[in-house]
């Protein structure tokens, strides 16, 4: 909503600069955008009375003018416009003069010829050109030359942008709304146009009767009949208001209920009335009729922009005696359009439904500014004044007859609401101390009647009908908390008391996963939830895979988000692959997020949101440097994260078991199960080379995905403490040549279990396969520590035990024992 | 004796002239030694007369306890010169660059989101979650935005069904809280998460982030907003931050604000260095948060009577305010995830 600041101030005194008034009215809830001065875009452009046109010497194209600016001789000018002529107004830019984009103005020679300034088209100044950038601009009327055009064109004003809330839309899109704040804020009065419609007759009843067919879509409708009107330009000052309030002036018929509608937030529609039809079979020369009604199915509309549009059954149209000639509250039909040979004007001022008006808007994609002020809220009390006032400026600016009366449809008259308000609950809800008076004071500014009911200052309060908004007290309350001031409320505390609020399980122990990925040198990332559903092609996975059952998104923005997501590793290969292609090519990164899980689909109840963690790592996870080489990313670094996060949750009794997964290495991934059940928790292995190479990807990539959830219903990350050994431990290295092809986990089981419990741990400490072992085997070396916690180990006892370790590897694996 | 003398000269010269702790050692054992030249002299003591022994083995005695405190004195020395020169010798660069520490880097997001998160915590708020796949009727409905409302012309949404969609603020938390409360007092919650609306540009994301507040109670107050917001906002700029409520428009608040904090950059003055601040446009304050009176219809939706009780919520954007910390520009940064961006923060 554009308010131009002077043309406000002929409805109220504002006693305010254009900048402290737009500091006001945001304070009170009307945010003002931008103050805007229009003359601001060029700089030095003055107006100039042509006085001679003549043929430039050189140039057939040009011309050589004599302009008068005011000084004391004229100014010779050279013009190249088709459409310059003598007698004309025109906007002169003079040397020194600044137009919009910067362009400096001077003096110059144009074939020959001194050219002391430039004329201007409407394109170059920044305004809008009828010429279309063919001709300067002529300017309408009297203007004394010399003047500064920014001031003749009224472009100087300040014009105040207004950034509505829905609320404030519903009555403050007119001026006279916005005065009605301004005069809330000053405590002043709103000057409401005095209207006297002279009439004559005929009763526009005689010509014309309306009918209303579902009247919740349609309370009101007055229609009112003007003849004799001359179509034409309207004047000077006119049209400024209107272009400083962002619309395009057009004809006088057309820009007085556009005026109107700038002045009331009424909008209103002017039809021929000569192009109206009465219905099939009337007599000729009987009454015209306007039927508010539904579009019927396969019925069509050419409206005013020249689009023919399709009507739908939700659409609410204004037909005549045979089909639709408006799109109610939306845009008029071209056929009935006011036009140069346009007499007779059907004036409409109505109410129309704002949800159906939005809907009918939306669906076909106008954006007018009727519809914009119909789909928040026009009161119905305000028909007729519109009408009237649009009357007597027709009769005034048109030249118009207005007919006598109105035909005025009002099945549906919208009432006063009352509204209790309790001082006391006000106070308490906004922590004020505010006496009843000074509440009632600020009701009665805001146009409210108040009528005093009980000691304790309770009143109940009259909503006029434009002030939909006002349902109930709590918005009585944000009323006397905006115009006493949110800033002028006192700042205090809730008084209920407060321990810090502790973080439940899950999330606590996702701060905990999350920090040890840190530690681990992974960094974290945060990608969409969804995705292209393409991805699980570039992943391989199979048709029946789960992961393929991801929930779809009925208006995703573009088809690459398409699909929620059910893994984050497709999203990780993207942030992998976005980092190589821009020559990051070390990547070691995870996240922790939700995925969706569809219980059935089509959805038919919520999703399982379940939290997951993946990891993924390709180039160098450890850089190069002075000290030595660093550390390719490949399967055993991230296995050494799982086994991190695993040890840190208390979650032991896993195994990582060989798997295939599908889009991952078929040798070298694992899955994460639980010793016991078996059940999987994850998966951690090297992505398959051709799924990395999908993603553009050169090296090795490997992931670990776990399901996070389910990891910390696992986890046990509080333990008993272990005492400190008390008798010293003995250690034994032992070195196995075994078939490459035997575990090393099998291996470590074997020693294991052989050892008993008097073994406090094994750690392998080497891995060696070629000279010096067979081909087809390798060599683990094992460090084991033998303790008791009771005594202090015998070397006897401890070689009992050794040897029993050594026996079993050579009995059950085939070993050869090389220590 | 004279023979004793003489030791007891050459042991001290000997002594003296050792360079390094081997010839040190070598001295000693030509001495002092088993086979030493003081050794073997007192091993001849037997020769002498009983009148003699006490004489010379008390001078003997005193020339071992001579050259064995010379011995000890100069080894002392040797060793500390020797140590010197091996730890000289051990010199490191110490300009070369260390080895590297690879810790991760949090995502600025989750640093921010942690950040409010604990404030409100510590405030005695509890963390929610509520889910972000959600049905109309929480997102829109219950928080008094019915089907037509212009409200959900401000808010353009990725639906799944007619009846479920992506959650478009955090909002719907308030009603799952408060339902699964009701009719306990206070209701204390802030529910973080991803919120989603179909918008895409340098300063819209299609996923984002929230976090909402509410606060139920016998009495709360506008005014309690205003205290706990200020609170927040000194907690998370620093204690001379100031903050300004402006009246605005949510359907599930009433009376409903948009609160500013001091800009974080000029602290407020709309100037930095000179020119107009860059980071307020020059106005001192920086829009943070939306926030209100939670509306009776709210309440009542979340089971509580608006006749006993009153609330307020608020909510705010992470990526808002990482923006604002971190001095972001384009919001997209933050869901590229090119590690440069990353490993900044």
């Amino acid at each position: 909503m554009r308010v131009p600041y002077r043309w406000l101030k002929e409805y109220v005194d504002v006693g305010l600069g254009p900048e402290e008034l737009a500091a006001a009215l945001t304070g009170q809830g009307l945010a003002v955008e931008a103050v805007e001065r229009r003359g601001a875009a060029f700089r030095g452009v003055v107006t100039g009375r042509v006085l001679e046109v003549a043929p430039h010497p050189n140039a057939d194209r040009l011309k050589v003018c004599l302009v008068d600016t005011g000084g004391a001789e004229p100014r010779q000018i050279v013009c190249g416009a088709p459409n310059v002529a003598a007698g004309q107004t025109v906007p002169v830019a003079l040397p020194g003069a600044e137009l919009p984009g910067g362009v400096r103005i001077g003096r110059a020679r144009l074939r020959g010829v001194e050219s002391d300034g430039m004329i201007c088209s409407a394109r170059e100044l920044g305004l809008p050109d009828p010429t279309e950038g063919a001709g300067i601009m002529v300017l309408p009327g009297e203007h004394p030359p010399g003047r500064d055009l920014g001031e003749a064109l009224g472009l100087d004003e300040a014009v105040l942008v207004l950034d509505l809330t829905p609320n404030y839309a519903t009555h403050c899109q007119s001026l006279l709304g916005v005065a009605r704040e301004v005069a809330a804020l000053t405590g002043g009065a709103v000057r409401v146009p005095e209207v006297r419609v002279v009439e004559a007759p005929p009763a526009a009843a005689e010509l014309v009767e309306v009918a209303i067919e579902d009247p919740d879509l349609c309370p009101r409708y007055v229609a009112r009949v003007i003849e004799g009107v001359r179509v034409g330009p309207s004047p000077e000052w006119l049209q400024r208001r209107l272009e400083a309030a962002g619309m395009r002036p057009i004809n006088n018929v057309v820009d007085v209920t556009n005026y109107v509608m700038l002045e009331t937030g009424q909008p209103l529609h002017a039809f021929d009335l000569a192009r109206l039809r009465a219905p099939a079979g009337a007599a000729a020369g009987g009454r015209k009729r306007i039927v508010v009604r539904r579009a019927r199915p396969g019925e069509r509309l050419l409206t005013l922009d020249g689009v023919e549009r399709g009507l739908a059954a939700e659409d609410l149209v204004i037909a005549d005696g045979v089909g639709p000639v408006a799109l109610a509250g939306v845009m008029g039909g071209a056929d009935s359009e006011i036009r140069a040979e346009t007499t007779a004007v059907l004036l409409e001022s109505a109410a129309f439904h704002n949800l159906t008006v939005r809907r009918t808007a939306r669906r076909l994609g106008i954006a007018s500014e009727a519809a914009a002020r119909f789909e928040k809220w026009v009161d119905p009390e305000g028909c007729r004044a519109a009408a009237d006032r649009a009357c007597a400026l027709l009769a005034e600016l048109a030249g118009g007859v207005v007919l006598e009366g109105a035909v005025d449809v009002y099945p549906r008259p919208a009432a006063p609401r009352l509204v209790r308000a309790r001082p006391a609950r006000i106070n308490a809800l906004l922590g004020t101390d505010l006496p009843a008076e000074e509440m009632a004071g600020i009701f009665r500014r805001l146009g409210f009647e108040v009528r005093p009911e009980a000691a304790d200052g309770e009143m109940t309060v009259v909503i006029p009908t434009r002030r939909p908004d006002i349902e109930g007290e709590h918005d009585l309350a944000e009323e006397v908390a905006r115009l006493y001031g949110y800033d002028r409320v006192p700042v205090t505390l809730p008084r209920s008391p407060a321990a810090p609020a502790p973080l439940a399980r899950a999330r606590r122990l996702a701060e905990e996963v999350r920090r040890l990925c840190l530690a681990a040198g992974l960094h974290e990332v945060m990608t969409y939830s969804f995705h292209d559903p393409a991805l699980f092609d570039r992943l391989g996975l199979p048709a029946g895979d789960g992961r393929r059952r991801a929930i779809p998104l009925a208006n995703p923005l573009t088809a690459d988000q398409g699909v929620l997501r059910t893994s984050l590793l497709p999203l990780l290969l993207e942030v992998a692959a976005t980092n190589v292609r821009r020559r990051q090519e070390d990547v070691a990164i995870f996240e922790v997020g939700r995925v969706y899980l569809a219980r059935s689909l089509p959805l038919a109840e919520l999703p399982e949101e379940r939290l997951a963690l993946a990891a993924l790592a390709t180039g160098r996870v450890r850089p190069n440097g002075w000290w030595g080489t660093g550390e390719e990313a490949d399967f055993f670094y991230l296995k050494g994260v799982a086994e991190a996060l695993l040890e840190r949750l208390g979650v032991d009794e896993v195994a990582f078991r060989r798997a295939q997964p599908p889009g991952y290495h078929p040798g070298r991934t694992a899955e994460i199960a639980l010793v016991g059940t078996g059940e999987v928790l994850g998966v951690v292995g090297e992505v398959h080379p051709q799924v990395a190479s999908a993603w553009d990807l050169p090296g090795r990539v490997v992931a670990l995905e776990l399901d996070a959830e389910r990891l910390f219903e696992l986890a046990r990350p509080v333990h008993a403490y272990r005492p400190l050994p008390r008798y010293p431990a003995v250690s034994r290295d032992l070195a196995v040549a075994v078939r490459a092809e035997v575990p090393a986990e099998r291996v470590r089981q074997t020693i294991v279990t052989a050892a008993g419990p008097l073994l406090e741990s094994v750690r392998l400490f080497d891995l060696y396969a070629g000279p010096g072992v067979p081909a087809g085997w390798r060599s683990l070396a094992y460090s084991l520590v033998y303790r008791a916690a009771d005594r202090t180990l015998t070397d006897a006892k401890v070689e009992e035990v050794h040897d029993r370790v050594r026996r079993a590897l050579v009995e059950e694996l085939g070993a050869e024992l090389r220590s | 004796m004279q023979e004793l003398d003489e030791i007891a000269r050459s042991g001290r010269e000997e002594i003296e002239a050792a360079a390094t702790v081997r010839d040190l050692e070598a001295v000693r054992v030509r001495y002092l030694g088993r086979k030493g030249l003081l050794t073997g002299l007192l091993r001849e003591m037997g020769r002498l007369s009983p009148e003699e022994r006490p004489v010379v083995g008390r001078v003997a005695n005193e020339v071992k306890e001579r050259l064995e405190a010379l011995l000890a004195e100069r080894l002392r020395a040797l060793a500390a010169r020797e140590r010197e020169e091996r730890l000289a010798a051990e010199a490191v660069d110490v300009t070369l660059p260390g080895r590297p520490v690879l810790l991760g880097h949090a995502h600025p997001l989750r640093v921010v989101w942690l950040e409010i998160e604990e404030i409100f915590r510590s405030m005695g708020y509890e963390v929610f979650e509520g889910p972000e796949v959600e049905l109309d009727a929480f997102n829109f409905e219950a928080l008094n935005i019915p089907r037509g409302h212009p409200a959900r012309d401000m808010q353009d949404s990725f639906y799944i069904t007619e009846e479920i969609l992506l959650r478009t603020h955090t909002s719907p938390a308030q009603i799952r809280f408060m339902r699964q409360r009701a009719p306990e007092l206070p209701v204390r919650m802030i529910a973080p998460g991803r919120v989603y609306r179909r918008d895409d540009d340098a300063t819209h994301s299609p996923v984002f982030h929230q976090v909402e507040g509410l606060l139920v109670d016998e009495g709360v107050s506008f005014a309690d907003l205003k205290g706990t917001l200020l609170a927040f906002a000194r907690q998370m700029y620093g204690e001379d931050a100031r903050i300004r409520l402006r009246p605005s428009y949510f359907p599930f608040t009433e009376p409903s604000a948009e609160v500013d904090v001091s800009c974080t950059l000029c602290k407020g003055t709309g100037l930095a260095g000179g020119q107009p601040c860059r980071t307020c446009k020059g106005s001192g304050w920086l829009e943070i948060l939306g926030a209100g009176m939670v509306h009776p219809v709210v309440l009542q939706n979340g089971g509580y009577d608006p006749e006993r009780v009153s609330g307020f919520a608020f909510g705010m954007g992470v990526e808002r305010i990482a923006m604002l910390k971190y001095g972001v520009d384009d919001l997209r940064l933050f869901f590229q995830n090119d590690l440069r961006f990353l490993t900044q923060f």
